[in-house]
């Protein structure tokens, strides 16, 4: 295993799991069936995660909010990915029990360590 | 009491490191310390640093499980960074764990530990005491009898 292909991941994962926080990230996704009626399907992954104050490039969002927040999510502790309208609960810490809504921008590292992505409050369902 | 040859089973009981590894493997490494622990150990530590060595050798080779962090020190790794993340590491921890030597991994540092107990240390042997004063032998030239140097 290179360090492309899992190597920093597993590295990284393994040296900050200790200092991470227990997250849920609520995996949101919209079908919809014969009708065309929307369906919700929402599947909760357990996870490690670090909320941060929100990036340069997040707050040049143009719906940025001062209450917006970044999240370090530990890539190898997380099954699947990110994705704009997902929602992340991390349980312990400043913002413990805070239901955040995933926005844009969502961004991962050459190594594939981690999901960093924006954090919007008062909008999750 | 008798040599006590270790087997696969005492190597993974006592490095669970090793678990999942072949006994057949285990029995190779273990049958090659013959070279570097023999009859002249100390009965109640020759299981012990056979064992030892058998795993410093494996874990120098990547057999066995190791943390990330090990494995990439022993690939002489000192610092990595990606996006925002980064991580350094000891360059002395790095240079003795990529060295190959028994400080590289835990079980030599074990059986360098054993190897000091069996082997190494003071030895004291026996010597004649003898107190200060005029000694029967230490003879001047002309005859007259010098001091002993205490």
């Amino acid at each position: 295993m290179g360090l492309l292909d899992g190597g920093a991941a597993a590295l990284f994962s393994e040296i900050l799991s200790p200092l991470y926080l227990p997250a849920t990230v609520f995996a949101v996704t919209t079908t919809h069936n014969d009708r065309g009626d929307p369906r919700r399907t929402i599947v909760e992954r357990g996870c490690l995660a670090q909320v941060d104050g929100a990036t340069q490039t997040m707050r040049s969002a143009p719906d940025f909010a001062v209450t917006d927040r970044a999240v370090y999510i530990l890539a190898d502790t997380l099954e699947g990915g990110m994705a704009e309208g997902h929602e992340v609960v991390v349980h312990k810490g400043p913002y413990a029990g805070t239901r955040w809504k995933v926005a844009d921008p969502i961004g991962r590292d050459p190594g594939a360590a981690y999901w960093l992505c924006r954090l919007v409050l008062g909008k999750a369902v | 009491m008798a040599y006590t040859e270790p087997t696969p089973a005492y190597l993974k009981a006592r490095y669970p490191a090793f678990a999942d590894v072949a006994d057949a493997t285990l029995q190779v490494y273990l049958d090659d310390t013959a070279a570097s622990v023999d009859g002249s150990w100390p009965e109640n530590l020759y299981a012990m640093a056979k064992a030892a060595k058998a795993a410093h050798e494996m874990a120098s080779l990547g057999i066995g499980t190791r943390s990330e962090a090990e494995g990439w020190a022993a690939a002489g790794l000192t610092r990595i960074k990606t996006g925002n993340f980064e991580a350094a590491f000891s360059d002395a921890k790095v240079a003795r764990a990529s060295g190959g030597t028994l400080d590289s991994t835990p079980y030599g540092l074990i059986f360098k530990r054993l190897l000091r107990k069996a082997k190494g240390g003071p030895r004291v042997v026996g010597a004649r005491g003898s107190g200060c004063g005029w000694g029967p032998t230490a003879q001047q030239n002309d005859g007259g009898v010098l001091p002993w140097v205490c």
